[in-house]
């Protein structure tokens, strides 16, 4: 027993140098690579990857650049805009525009006279200025007459009671 | 490897001849090297305090170099008429800023500049000359095609060490142009008088902050980022109920009636009755609003809503008015006028100082008798007299939409001022002080059918966003019955055509009203040459569309009302009436019974 442990021992002991040699054999059979050389490799990794975020970086800030540019543009044409709008509004304010017309010999209308043609017949709302809100028209002034006065009212004013009485008093007192 | 090999990869191969020993060789190598090492520790910690330690502070030294924060001016909101015509606008002017010390050629400079600037060449040279200044400003009020020029030029490096910035500027496209109703704004961009006033926080908008990159010179193009911060948010738009042709109509007619009569001032109130919009409030003089800084700020208060006034006749309408609606007289009343009657132990007299026997109220309208109207407000009673003329609005500010107004002057019974004497002389205006728009409106309540509208000039307001708030007519109490509105108007249309002296005659159209001559208080009385001429009427008088009061003050022509302000509102009536197209009443009323 003892010799078949000693023996497994053995073998396995030759195995496990076999296999490490095996490995070493593997090891210095692969190409080497020196740590300048892992250090170049790294480098030009970085200088890469610091081209390419460069790039970007130029190309946002270009963007940016343009975008600014044309913003600035934009305002400096509003604001000619608002200069030419206010110069619009002061040639055709009412008061010069009256004053051309006058200097052409144009004035206000001395006499309007209104043509009927029975012949067409509008509504009535037609004939209203269209910025006046549409309202009923009454066609017939309120008139009163002496029924205003009522029955009673006269009544008390021959008695010498009222309203109508106190006028009458006034009256004869002066 | 070993020590010496390790040297020998290092140095060349000459310097192993030394007469220094490898050991000795290498312990020095050591020692040198550890010196690099310290040396490398200490740079490493120093970068460490100023990259980490120091990083907000450095980083906020940078960027205030770099940065400005600039104020992003709101636009103030445009101020429009209800057809369309501008008011008031924003315009930009440039502040052109230098800096002499930086410059080298100043007369170069100059005569770039000078053109550009609107400023003399010499004093451009003087300013940029100047090296004991830091900064000079060169101009306040450089038009907006200089900014153009300007940033052209700097990008073409012709002009150096140059700032310039945009400001917003206020401008009054019309001039004088309802010059009170508008009102202006002050150098620190606040509304001063008018709708500016009024509506100064709503026109104003907020200014926004900009952070944005810059050179020292202030050009924001840099390719850095974009401005960051928050942006402006301009100002609300405002419409108003003017029309700009009636609004011209009625300055221009009141500018002639106060100039051909010789008068110091007068007004001119439009309004729609039926909705109390007002469509134009005129008052000469009218300043400049463009002129402000050169302008006494008085002119600009606006005497319409501002600058009460005894109203005198104008005010019998009102009277007839309380008498009628209080039933104390009826329409066919005949009332006995003996030239004066006394209330309160004073004697009031018609201004003629005769007497006209037995009267009837048309009579009494269109002669103007204070006897009748005096009779009136005995009969109506002071507490119910007093009542109306509350509810007409007097003694109190309407609310309309514009600075400055005040509630005018009103005694009532049991004040302690009042006296009984005051109820026969406020029943033709005497002695009662009320502003042109409550007399307007008092007179629009008669020509609405008895409401009392509020008066207002904005019709709506047009934010930023799109959205339109727009104002509405409201009534504020019913004052009169229908029926009485309509036998008021009758009366005083009647006594229009009765007047024999009246000038407010306008042909084709009827016209209800009453003119005014008003004497003018002075410490101790009452001027006795001066006087407030005026006329108060409406039309079409079966459908009024238009109120207008003319008041013109201390006319040299004539003191009346009926020969002063009568024809001035004929005129403006008459010109509203064509440019409206609004038909005679003869052939409006005959369409509408079809």
């Amino acid at each position: 027993m003892k010799k078949i442990l000693a023996s497994w021992q053995e073998r396995i002991k030759t195995r496990f140098r076999k296999l490490k040699k095996q490995a070493r054999t593997r090891w210095e059979a692969m190409p080497s690579f020196s740590t300048l050389r892992i250090a170049l490799v790294a480098l030009g990794a970085f200088i890469l990857v610091a081209l390419v975020y460069l790039a970007q970086a130029s190309n946002a800030a270009l963007i940016a650049r343009d975008l600014r540019v044309k913003q600035l543009k934009i305002q400096e044409v509003e604001r000619e805009n608002a200069q030419l709008r206010y110069e619009i509004a002061a040639l055709a304010s009412p008061s010069a525009i009256e004053q051309r017309a006058r200097k052409l010999g144009l004035g206000p209308a001395k006499k309007v006279v209104y043509a009927e043609m029975p012949w067409i017949q509008p509504p009535p709302n037609e004939l209203m200025p269209a910025f006046l809100p549409d309202t009923n028209i009454d066609t017939v002034p309120q008139t009163f007459d002496a029924a205003d006065n009522t029955f009673l009212e006269q009544l008390l004013s021959v008695l010498g009671l009222g309203n109508l009485s106190n006028f009458a008093n006034a009256q004869s007192k002066e | 490897m070993s020590n010496e090999r390790f040297v020998a990869f290092l140095l060349p191969q000459h310097f192993f001849v030394s007469a220094l020993t490898p050991t000795q060789f290498a312990r020095r190598s050591y020692v040198l090297f550890a010196i690099m090492v310290a040396s490398a520790l200490v740079i490493t910690v120093r970068l460490a305090y100023w990259q980490m330690v120091r990083h907000d502070d450095l980083n906020k030294l940078a960027t205030d170099l770099r940065e400005r924060i600039t104020t992003e001016y709101a636009k103030r909101g445009d101020i429009l008429t209800s057809d369309g015509v501008l008011l008031a606008t924003d315009i930009f002017s440039y502040e052109v800023a230098a800096h002499p010390k930086l410059i080298a050629n100043p007369k170069e400079q100059a005569q770039v500049l000078a053109p550009i600037l609107n400023v003399s060449e010499s004093d451009l040279v003087q300013k940029l000359s100047d090296q004991t200044q830091n900064t000079v400003m060169l101009t306040l009020n450089a038009p907006v095609a200089a900014g153009k020029q300007l940033t052209e030029l700097r990008n073409a490096g012709k002009i150096g060490a140059i700032e310039f910035v945009a400001k917003p500027n206020r401008r009054y496209p019309g001039g004088s142009l309802a010059a009170h109703i508008v009102g202006f704004t002050n150098a620190s961009r606040q509304g001063a008088y008018g709708v500016e006033q009024y509506f100064d926080e709503i026109l104003r908008g907020r200014d926004g902050q900009i952070r944005a990159e810059s050179d020292a010179l202030g050009d924001e193009s840099l390719p850095f980022d974009l401005p960051q911060g928050s942006p402006a948010v301009d100002g609300s738009t405002l419409v108003l109920t003017i029309n700009s042709a009636i609004q011209n109509i009625a300055e221009r007619e009141l500018a002639r009636g106060v100039q051909e009569n010789g008068a110091k001032s007068g007004q001119i109130v439009i309004m729609e009755p039926r909705t109390g919009k007002i469509l134009a409030l005129a008052s000469y003089p009218a300043p400049d609003l463009n002129a402000f800084a050169t302008t006494n700020l008085d002119a600009y208060a606006d005497p319409v809503v501002s600058l009460p006034y005894e109203p005198g006749s104008v005010f019998k309408a009102v009277t007839l008015a309380t008498g009628l609606d209080s039933g104390k007289i009826t329409p066919n009343i005949v009332l006995n006028d003996p030239g004066s009657v006394i209330i309160g132990g004073r004697t009031i007299y018609n201004s003629d100082r005769q007497g006209y026997g037995n009267v009837d109220l048309v009579t009494a309208m269109a002669k103007s008798l204070n006897v009748i109207a005096a009779k009136i407000a005995l009969a109506t009673g002071p507490k119910t007299f007093y009542q109306y003329l509350h509810d007409f609005g007097f003694g109190a500010v309407s609310n309309v939409d514009l600075a400055g107004e005040i509630p005018g002057t009103v005694k009532n019974p049991g004040d302690g001022i009042w006296y009984e004497s005051d109820l026969g002389t406020n029943a033709f205006g005497q002695g009662i002080a009320v502003t042109p728009l409550q007399m307007t409106n008092a007179l629009a309540t008669i020509a609405n059918g008895g409401n009392l509208m509020r008066p207002y000039i904005v019709d709506r307001i047009i934010h930023p966003d799109g959205s339109v708030d727009v104002r509405s007519p409201h009534v504020v109490r019913r004052v009169l019955k229908p029926e009485t509105a309509a036998k008021v108007t009758n009366i005083l249309s009647r006594s229009i055509l009765t007047e024999s002296t009246n000038k407010a005659n306008l042909p084709g159209y009827t016209i209800a009203g009453k003119t005014g001559t008003a004497q003018i208080p002075v410490p101790g009385g009452y001027d006795p040459k001066w006087t407030i001429a005026s006329f108060g009427g409406y039309f079409p008088a079966d459908n009024p569309q238009y109120v207008i009061l003319v008041k013109i003050d201390r006319p040299q022509k004539s003191p009346w009302g009926s020969q002063v302000a009568s024809p001035i509102f004929a005129t403006v009536a008459q010109q509203i009436a064509q440019l409206t197209g609004l038909p005679p009443d003869e052939i409006r009323q005959a369409a509408t019974k079809q």
